[in-house]
């Protein structure tokens, strides 16, 4: 049961909240500079480090299609899957934690929670890090802080970020103006399933732009308070919705979308994107307003595990691993979006 | 080397120029290239001058021909790709690499946690009090007074308050 299959915090907005922390082991290569004997030792020690528990997968001995299938999953980076020598992931679904052993550092140690939970996600990841610190010396440096590959991760070399829901802000035209503002904050704003402002699914990675002079705990705090004020700002903007002149309007669009998606023989992956946005916001408007029996009985757990399910890779996994053309790809897809999001498929659950 | 046109600072690029079929070169500091000629990339910026017209702004040559004693990597090298070959690499290039960082990262020093100090390693990675002291000393003496009060108050929670 991988991650994103849970429930969370404030998943009407909030679909996970990720931990990253990146460390070097002093006093050997990083990157390409490394031996395939080093990264080897690398990768056996971690294992030792941290005990039963977790699985290990050696990227550089899987099928393409299982590796793309983990990036889809937003487990593992495109970066990791490319490297030539020798480089492990070390994963735990049950507590969501993904190490990622050689790539761009030695480790890029990682706790995804499910919804709004950035000081779980760190207090995660942090034990991890204590756990592979038994066997190894992390880089360090008192002025610098943890010795990244890339000087713009040093200082705390932690990563915390959201990935958000934003329909409702993207409808208002609100994304720049969010982007722009955080960004004075000290904050990034990533349009997911596309570039920038035009993420076809309205989903947004926010995350920290600043790493080197403030600790972790003002990190968290100050990722809490902007995450907070993106969630009700997007929930304002989903009440001014539900106002009478506007109500019909978007329930016709999330029931054609629904219609569209359970009834159709083939669906392209950038057909099913925009559907799958409109029956999201259908799913929460529908909560609000108890305006749609079906809509309100689907699950954030459901629709968010089947943004994943869709994706090629993981969706060939799901069929046997065999390698499918586009044109079967688009009718396994629409078979599987019809059984998820029809009302069957939950009462056999 | 300094400066071929200005003769106060370090020369960092070697700047060529092609006047009328003529190639001349001059050593120059980043102070005197002329402006349209830097900045070909982010990173490139970052580190001082290779970018995508590296026919016109290379790094100056070095004398020492330095290389990274852990990972071998030359400071050319970190320029050209922007990461560094290990963590010794701060260390070898602290010189080339502090106006990369501060660009970065503005004047600021590590707040964040420390390593476990019962790994075995504490004397080493305990932060050191005679260096953030003599950094200390360096920023007043730059007039660098928003350094200063940060180094001021980390010497003192870490080593006064103890």
């Amino acid at each position: 049961m991988s991650w994103y299959t849970k429930t969370g915090a404030d998943s009407d907005v909030v679909l996970s909240t990720r931990c990253r922390l990146a460390r070097n082991i002093e006093k050997l290569p990083i990157g390409e500079r490394l031996s395939d004997k080093e990264a080897v030792a690398i990768i056996e020690d971690t294992g030792k480090a941290l005990g039963g528990g977790f699985d290990r997968i050696d990227f550089d001995r899987i099928d393409p299609l299982t590796s793309a299938a983990y990036v889809e999953e937003h487990i593992v980076s495109s970066e990791f899957v490319s490297i030539r020598s020798p480089h492990t992931l070390y994963k735990n679904d049950e507590s969501g934690i993904y190490i990622m052993v050689c790539e761009e550092d030695h480790y890029r140690i990682q706790a995804i929670i499910r919804g709004n939970s950035a000081a779980e996600a760190y207090r995660r990841a942090a034990e991890a890090e204590k756990a592979i610190s038994e066997n190894c010396k992390f880089a360090f440096d008192p002025t610098l802080g943890y010795l990244t590959r890339c000087p713009t991760n040093l200082g705390t070399a932690m990563r915390i970020s959201g990935m958000m829901f934003l329909p409702a802000m993207k409808k208002f035209g609100e994304i720049s103006l969010l982007a722009e503002s955080l960004s004075r904050l000290g904050f990034t704003v990533r349009g997911m399933y596309g570039e920038g402002s035009d993420a076809v699914a309205c989903l947004y990675q926010i995350s920290n732009s600043v790493t080197l002079g403030l600790s972790e705990e003002e990190t968290l705090t100050a990722f809490s308070k902007v995450t907070a004020a993106v969630i009700e700002a997007e929930r304002r903007f989903r009440q001014k919705l539900l106002v009478p002149q506007t109500l019909d309007s978007v329930i016709d669009t999330v029931c054609r979308a629904y219609g569209t998606l359970t009834f159709a023989h083939m669906m392209e992956r950038r057909e099913f994107l925009p559907l799958w946005v409109e029956i999201r916001l259908g799913v929460s408007l529908s909560k609000l307003s108890q305006t749609n029996d079906i809509l309100e009985s689907l699950t954030y757990e459901t629709l968010d595990t089947l943004l994943i399910e869709a994706e090629p890779s993981v969706l060939m996994l799901m069929q046997g691993g065999a390698e499918l053309s586009p044109r079967e790809r688009d009718i396994h897809r629409a078979a599987l979006i019809k059984d998820r999001l029809t009302p069957q498929h939950k009462n056999n659950n | 080397m300094l400066c071929e046109k200005c003769g106060k600072n370090e020369a960092a690029i070697h700047y060529s120029e092609n006047i009328n079929g003529k190639k001349k070169t001059l050593a120059l500091c980043r102070d005197c290239v002329p402006k349209n000629n830097l900045g070909v990339s982010i990173l490139s910026g970052f580190f001082g001058g290779i970018g995508s017209d590296q026919s016109r702004i290379i790094p100056a040559k070095r004398t020492d021909f330095k290389k990274c004693p852990v990972c071998g990597i030359s400071f050319d090298m970190i320029a050209a790709t922007g990461m560094v070959g290990c963590s010794e690499c701060y260390r070898v290039y602290k010189q080339e690499l502090t106006p990369t960082i501060r660009r970065i990262h503005g004047d600021t020093v590590h707040k964040g946690i420390s390593p476990d100090p019962h790994t075995g390693n504490e004397a080493e990675f305990e932060p050191n009090e005679a260096e953030l002291r003599r950094k200390l000393d360096e920023a007043v003496a730059n007039e660098n007074y928003e350094l200063a009060a940060i180094l001021r108050d980390k010497i003192r929670s870490l080593f006064e308050n103890k």
